[in-house]
């Protein structure tokens, strides 16, 4: 049986994560802006600073990605959603800036399935910690990102939440809602989290300049599955 | 001004001179100051004067100087008299005892009194409009930067009557949205811009006006502008500041007149015009205000409005949706007539039509001369000059009062047509 709409799209996947991280990071407003749309803007969590969302996803080969598990790297910018789809209130709502894959097969599915900007980088790799609470990721250019809980004590439990995405691979903007439901852990003590974010052509000079202050921390728990679902999606119409 | 005096040199500074300096010295304070102390030493200073008692008709009042004057009142927006109506006294007395002074938390948290809640639903009551509520805040200026700012966002839209007042333009900006003008009351412009906005993308958009400017004293073009808003799917917020309680059958203001009311998303007005006190709400849908309430960061991070303060803006209002109110809005009405008629064969009464009278001077040069020769002769009256209204068209604001009497309107208007002979702006001399 097939699963419910959300906001008016239909289903399309379940995506089944073995790892997923998805950090905050604080960057100055004004350079996040510059790098979106011009239609979307920035949440501003307190004045003068927008939120970049980091994702690591690490995949198991059944989510059409071929016969190897595979990672995925998002960044984004949090910015205002779209109230209009009749959809529970979006937790987090992410203005995509650039999505990578290892997997060609991914990113071939995934661009013309969420209409995203993703990127076949057959380079990137990923080294998850033995406990499973920290990431490294980097390329043939050299390491990316370096993300963990660092001291922080976690406190898995069974969470929920949606969101939506925009994005604008050419011309049109995209949107889309999704869903995710898992085990996480997630915490908002920045000066205790472990991050180290690269000079690296994956991220935009301009908001590497900033305070990047990890804001929010998530990570799911080892061992666990995260439910990731995604809809149709269409073009904006704002 | 005769010949033989030597010219002063203050008579040629104006308040924006003093606004500041972009190097890290600070002289505009000193500068400023030098300002004040040069009328002052003239004894010539007629700004921050203090009542000694409340806003009657007629009042006592002290000058920096220290020197006291009696004078008619025409200088403060107690349209109907309710700020000193015994009832209205009694009402915030009792609050006073069973509250205490202040609210001493913000209305969302702590802050909010069984008084707060009477003060909403009367207010709704008043305006008759099913479906809305009030949010209040503990000021008429922070209901528009709040309210504004609350619901506008950077990529949205604020269209601007270029008379708009300053709380309103300050949420606007406050908000970050892309800001428009249309030309004072100018329905065609307004069309065109909304038309142009439209044409791009669907965006909100927010229309901003008011029921009397009280700069000019004239009504908003309610009707008109209303219309269009609804025409090109956009919000409303008009703000009734000088006009709740005055204007239209009932008191609910120019939109009420122009027969709009239920056609305004928001609704905003004072308390501290004709209700006499101190504060202001906007009523809009119950959606909305919930949301306000929440989400106007000046009403959130502030305290509630004072206890006493409500009980007695609440009983003003009780008395503005009785006879008493019909009696008093119909003797504002005809008291600002008749005191235009006293001095229209002498004086430029410019385009008022409303309580608000005003009487152009023209140069800012006069302001100061004025004021003080005004008041030495027994009244109080509002000015204005640049950059407050364009250079050279200075003007007398003369708030006009239900509780005026006709003797205190023909000796007001005796004065002023006095200074308009002395200083040289009376039409007839022209």
């Amino acid at each position: 049986m097939s699963e419910p709409s959300l906001g008016g799209l239909a289903f399309a996947d379940l995506w089944n994560i073995d790892f997923h991280c998805a950090f905050l990071f604080e960057v100055p407003v004004g350079p996040a802006e510059a790098l979106l749309p011009e239609d979307l803007e920035a949440v501003e969590a307190a004045p003068g600073l927008a939120l970049m969302s980091l994702i690591h996803a690490h995949y198991t080969p059944e989510n059409r990605g071929g016969p190897e598990p595979f990672d995925e790297i998002v960044c984004s910018i949090l910015v205002h959603p779209d109230l209009s789809l009749d959809m529970p209130t979006p937790r987090l709502t992410l203005g995509v800036l650039d999505v990578w894959s290892n997997s060609q097969a991914f990113v071939e599915y995934k661009t013309g399935a969420l209409g995203m900007p993703v990127h076949y980088h057959p380079s990137l790799r990923s080294e998850i910690a033995e406990d499973r609470l920290s990431t490294k990721v980097w390329d043939h250019d050299g390491p990316i990102f370096e993300m963990g809980l660092g001291k922080i004590e976690p406190n898995f439990h069974e969470e929920s939440f949606y969101g939506q995405y925009f994005a604008q691979p050419e011309q049109d903007l995209n949107q889309g809602p999704w869903r995710w439901s898992g085990r996480l852990t997630e915490h908002q003590r920045p000066r205790e989290a472990s991050s180290t974010l690269h000079s690296h052509p994956f991220f935009p000079e301009s908001v590497l300049r900033g305070s990047l202050r990890c804001n929010m921390q998530q990570l799911s728990e080892p061992g666990a599955t995260v439910n990731m679902r995604t809809y149709a999606y269409q073009v904006a119409d704002i | 001004m005769s010949e033989e005096t030597p010219r002063k040199e203050y008579l040629d500074a104006t308040y924006d001179m003093f606004l500041g300096s972009i190097m890290g010295e600070k002289s505009e304070y000193d500068r400023f100051l030098e300002w004040v102390h040069d009328v002052e030493d003239d004894d010539a200073f007629p700004f921050e004067t203090c009542r000694v008692g409340a806003q009657r008709p007629q009042v006592s009042m002290r000058r920096t100087s220290g020197e006291l004057l009696d004078v008619i009142n025409m200088s403060s927006y107690n349209y109907l008299g309710f700020g000193y109506h015994p009832d209205v006294i009694e009402a915030a007395k009792e609050a006073l005892d069973l509250y205490g002074l202040g609210a001493a938390s913000s209305p969302v948290h702590s802050g909010g009194f069984e008084v707060h809640r009477k003060l909403e639903r009367t207010l709704v009551d008043f305006m008759g409009l099913d479906g809305r509520s009030a949010s209040v805040f503990s000021s008429g200026y922070g209901v528009n930067t709040g309210v504004i700012s609350a619901l506008m966002r950077r990529r949205h839209h604020i269209v601007l009557d270029r008379a708009a007042h300053m709380s309103i333009l300050e949420g606007a900006q406050l908000a970050g949205s892309k800001l428009h003008y249309f030309e004072h009351n100018d329905v065609d412009q307004l069309r065109e811009i909304l038309k142009e906005i439209q044409s791009k993308k669907k965006r909100r958009v927010l229309v901003c006006t008011e029921g009397v400017f009280s700069a000019d004293g004239d009504f908003g073009n309610l009707r008109g502008i209303v219309e269009a808003a609804k025409e090109y799917d956009a919000m409303t917020l008009v703000d009734e500041a000088h006009s709740f309680l005055v204007a239209g059958e009932n008191g609910r203001g120019v939109a009420e007149a122009h027969g709009v009311l239920e056609d305004v998303d928001l609704y905003v007005t004072t308390f501290s015009k004709a209700l006499g006190g101190v504060g202001g709400a906007v009523i809009a849908s119950e959606e909305m205000a919930r949301y306000i309430n929440w989400y106007a960061k000046c009403r959130m991070f502030s305290c509630a409005i004072d206890p006493a303060v409500t009980a007695g803006v609440t009983k003003a209002l009780e008395l503005g949706g009785s006879s008493i109110g019909d009696e008093r809005r119909k003797r504002v009405k005809s008291n600002a007539m008749k005191l235009r008629e006293m001095l229209a064969s002498d004086v430029d009464l410019g385009v008022s039509e409303s309580w608000i009278v005003t009487v152009n001077y023209g140069d800012e040069e006069r302001t100061i001369p004025l004021l003080d020769a005004l008041q030495r002769k027994g009244l109080d009256a509002s000015v204005l000059q640049f950059p407050a209204v364009p250079v050279g068209e200075s003007r007398i604001r003369l708030f006009v009062t239900s509780e005026h009497t006709d003797d205190q309107l023909r000796k007001a208007a005796d004065i002023i047509i006095a200074a308009a002979n002395e200083i040289g702006f009376s039409t007839r001399s022209s």
